[in-house]
C-alpha cells in the first residue's frame, strides 16, 4: 500500500518537473515582455526572470512602432491558412487514393512519396528558387503557398488512417449510389476528424515558423510572414530583448488558439495513427 | 422486381484463393433464396459479386436478363444489408435512410414520403433524429433494412444480417424479415451460415461448400433428400451420421454393414434394391439421421454401442456413441429418452432400415 503511494508520489513529482521544464521558457518570454530591457538582462540569471513583476506594455508598443506587425500577422495567417486548408484537401485525397483505390502503379507511386519524406526543403531550395523565378512568382503569396500544399508526411498520415477504416461504410455508400468522390466527402471525411485535426495542427506548426523560403523569394513587408519580421529585431539595431519577447508572445498566441481548438481530435488522431510528437 | 442469374461464375482472388468454381444459380422473381454453408464456402463472395463489390473472374451475372457483370454497384439498383449494418455513424437515422434517395436525386417531398413510409413500416418513427450510436442492435438492424428498402431496389441482398444479435432478438428479427419480404415481394438473396435461418426463411436454399453449389432445393427436400454426404451432414442439428460401409448379397437378400454388423436392407431405405445391387462389394457410405437412431429395450436391440458422452439440451439429449474398442464418437443419437446408462456403458439401439440413406464412394446420394 505504502509502496504504491510512494510510486504515485514519484510519478507526480516527475510530471511536475516536466511541466515546469516545458512552461518555464514560455513564462520567461511572457514575463520578460512586460519588463523594461535593462530589467530583463539583470534578472536573466535569477528566478525573478520567470515572474511578471509588472505590467508594462511599452515593449508591445515598441513592436507596433518598429514594424507593421498587423501586416505581417495577416500575411502569416493567410499563407498558413491556405497551406493548411488546401493541404487538407489535396493530401487527404492523395492518402485515400493510395490507401483505398485500386490503380496501376499505386505501390510505386507510394514508394516515391515516402522517399520524398527524407528530402529536406534545403536540398531542393535552389532549383525551386530558379523555377519560381522563371515563372515570375517571386514576391507573391502564391510562391509561399503552392510548394507546401502537397506534403509527403501528411499523405502518409492520411494513408495510415484510411487504411485502418472499415470497408463496409464505403461499400454501403457505393451500393447506395454514391461515386468515389461523393463517398469520400460525404462518408469518409466526416468520420476522419482525428486525422484531419492532426494534419491541420502539424501543418500549421511547421508553416507558421518557416523562415528560409520566404527569405529567399520575397523582399519587403507586403507579402512577408512573421518570422522574417522578428528576425529584423535581431539583425537591425537596437537589440531590445523586451521587444523580442513581446513579439514572441504575440506570435505564439495563434498557435495556442489553434491547438486548443483542435486538441480533442488531435489527441485521438495521435493515438489512432500511432505517431508520436 | 427482378430475376437474378449467375452463369458459370468463377472467382479467383489475387492471392490465388478460388472462392467460386463454375457457380450457376437462378433466383426467381420475388423469391427469397438463402445461400448457406460453412465459412469460406464462397457464399459471401457470390453476394459481393452480385453487388458489384468484387469483380468476376469468369462467367457473367444477369439481373432481369441484363448483363450487369461490368456495371458499377450504383448502376445495378440493388440494396444490401451488411453484417455489421454499416450505418453512417455521423448521420441521424433520418439522414441514413435519406442517403440513397439523395444519391438518386429525388425531390425533397418524395424523399420525405419514402422515409416516413419506411420508418413506419419498421417502427423507426420515434428514432428518426437519433444517431446510430444511440440505438440498440435490433434498432440498428432495422435502420439498415430501412435504408435498403427506401430506394425500392430490384434486388435485396443480406449478408448474415442477424449474426450480431442475441438469440432472442435474432428470432424476432427473423420473423420481421420474412414478413417484410412477403409484403414487399422483393427478390432477395440472403447469406447465412446458420441452417435454422436458412430453413425457416428460404423459399429455396442453396447449400455451398468449397466454392461449389452442392444442392439447391426447398428446405424440406434438403432434409429429406440430401444430394450428397456434405449436405446430409450439414443440414439437421446435428447432421446425419455418415459411416463408411459395404453391401453384400446374402441368402436373405441384400445386406448392409453398420458398425461391424450386417443388417438386411429390407425395404431398402431411400434407394431401391435395383439401384443398390450395382454397388455390391464396393465401398459406399451409409447415412442415418440422429433422430432415427432410437434407444431400445435390450431384448429388441439391433445394435449395442458404447456411450461415449451425453449432452443435455433440456427437452432432449444427444448421445455420442462408438464401438466398444473405439475411443471416438462414430454415431450420434438424439432423443427425449433419459438414459440411465453411465458413460462408458453399452447402450442398446434400434433403427428402421427405411431411414437409411446410401451414398456412393464419391459421396453422391443413391436414390431410386
Amino acid at each position: 500500500m505504502q509502496a504504491r503511494m510512494l510510486a504515485t508520489l514519484l510519478r507526480y513529482l516527475g510530471l511536475v518537473i516536466l511541466a515546469i521544464l516545458f512552461i518555464a521558457p514560455i513564462m520567461f518570454m511572457l514575463s520578460g515582455s512586460f519588463k523594461p530591457d535593462a530589467q530583463v538582462l539583470t534578472e536573466a540569471g535569477s528566478w525573478q526572470a520567470f515572474i511578471p513583476s509588472q505590467l508594462n506594455l511599452e515593449n508591445y508598443h515598441d513592436v507596433f512602432a518598429r514594424v507593421d506587425f498587423l501586416r505581417y500577422l495577416l500575411n502569416s495567417i493567410f499563407i498558413t491558412g491556405m497551406v493548411v486548408l488546401l493541404g487538407l484537401v489535396v493530401n487527404s485525397l492523395a492518402g485515400y487514393g493510395f490507401a483505398r483505390l485500386p490503380w496501376r502503379g499505386r505501390k510505386l507511386m507510394f514508394a516515391l512519396v515516402l522517399a520524398i519524406l527524407i528530402l529536406p526543403l534545403e536540398a531542393i531550395a535552389v532549383p525551386l528558387f530558379y523555377e519560381v523565378t522563371l515563372f515570375g512568382w517571386r514576391n507573391t503569396y502564391l510562391v509561399q503557398i503552392l510548394p507546401f500544399i502537397a506534403n509527403a508526411f501528411s499523405i502518409f498520415l492520411f494513408y495510415t488512417f484510411f487504411l485502418g477504416m472499415p470497408h463496409e461504410l464505403e461499400e454501403a455508400a457505393r451500393i447506395d449510389g454514391a461515386g468515389i468522390l461523393r463517398t469520400f466527402f460525404s462518408i469518409i471525411v466526416p468520420n476522419s476528424k482525428p486525422v484531419f485535426a492532426t494534419v491541420a495542427i502539424l501543418t500549421f506548426l511547421t508553416q507558421w515558423g518557416v523562415y528560409i523560403w520566404p527569405l529567399m523569394v520575397t523582399s519587403g513587408e507586403t507579402v512577408r510572414p512573421l518570422p522574417l519580421a522578428i528576425a529584423t529585431f535581431y539583425t537591425l539595431p537596437p537589440l531590445q530583448w523586451g521587444d523580442i519577447f513581446a513579439f514572441g508572445v504575440m506570435m505564439v498566441l495563434p498557435i495556442l488558439l489553434v491547438f486548443l481548438f483542435f486538441q480533442r481530435w488531435f489527441i485521438r488522431g495521435v493515438v489512432a495513427s500511432g505517431i508520436k510528437g | 422486381m427482378a430475376s437474378v442469374a449467375f452463369n458459370s461464375i468463377s472467382k479467383t482472388f489475387a492471392n490465388g484463393t478460388r472462392a467460386l468454381i463454375d457457380f450457376d444459380l437462378q433466383v426467381h422473381d420475388g423469391e427469397l433464396l438463402v445461400l448457406v454453408g460453412p465459412s469460406g464456402c464462397g457464399k459471401s463472395t457470390a453476394l459481393r459479386l452480385l453487388a458489384g463489390l468484387e469483380s468476376v473472374t469468369d462467367g457473367n451475372i444477369c439481373i432481369n436478363d441484363t448483363d450487369v457483370t461490368d456495371m458499377t454497384p450504383q448502376q445495378r439498383n440493388i440494396a444490401m444489408v451488411f453484417q455489421n449494418y454499416a450505418l453512417y455513424p455521423h448521420m441521424s437515422v433520418r439522414r441514413n435512410l435519406e442517403f440513397p434517395l439523395r444519391m438518386q436525386k429525388l425531390s425533397v417531398t418524395e424523399r420525405q414520403k419514402r422515409v416516413s413510409w419506411a420508418a413506419e413500416l419498421l417502427q423507426l418513427t420515434d428514432l428518426l433524429e437519433r444517431v446510430p450510436a444511440q440505438l440498440s442492435g435490433g434498432q440498428r438492424q432495422r435502420v439498415a433494412m430501412g435504408r435498403a428498402i427506401v430506394r425500392e431496389p430490384q434486388v435485396f441482398l443480406m449478408d448474415e444480417p442477424l449474426s450480431n444479435l442475441d438469440a432472442k432478438m435474432r428470432q424476432q428479427i427473423r420473423g420481421e424479415i420474412a414478413a417484410l419480404q412477403r409484403r414487399l415481394i422483393i427478390t432477395t438473396l440472403y447469406v447465412t451460415h446458420d441452417q435454422i435461418e436458412a430453413m425457416t426463411l428460404g423459399h429455396r436454399v442453396a447449400v455451398m461448400y468449397q466454392g461449389r453449389l452442392q444442392q439447391l432445393d426447398v428446405p424440406q427436400q434438403l432434409y429429406a433428400r440430401p444430394a450428397n454426404t456434405f449436405v446430409a451432414g450439414f443440414i439437421g442439428s446435428p447432421g446425419m451420421n455418415v459411416l463408411p460401409s459395404r453391401l453384400r448379397q446374402a441368402s436373405t437378400g441384400l445386406q448392409v454393414e453398420i458398425c461391424g454388423k450386417w443388417f438386411d436392407v429390407g425395404k431398402h431405405g431411400q434407394a431401391n434394391a435395383q439401384s443398390l445391387l450395382a454397388y455390391v462389394g464396393q465401398d459406399i457410405f451409409v447415412g442415418l439421421r440422429p433422430e432415427a437412431l432410437l434407444p431400445a429395450d435390450p431384448a429388441e436391440a439391433m445394435l449395442e454401442l458404447k456411450l461415449v458422452d451425453v449432452e443435455e439440451l433440456g427437452h432432449e439429449q444427444l448421445f455420442y456413441l462408438g464401438e466398444q474398442q473405439a475411443s471416438q464418437t462414430q454415431l450420434i443419437a438424439r432423443h427425449t429418452y433419459t438414459s440411465k446408462i453411465n458413460k462408458g456403458g453399452a447402450m442398446p439401439l434400434r433403427f428402421d432400415s427405411v431411414a437409411l440413406y446410401y451414398f456412393n464412394s464419391a459421396g453422391m446420394a443413391i436414390y431410386s
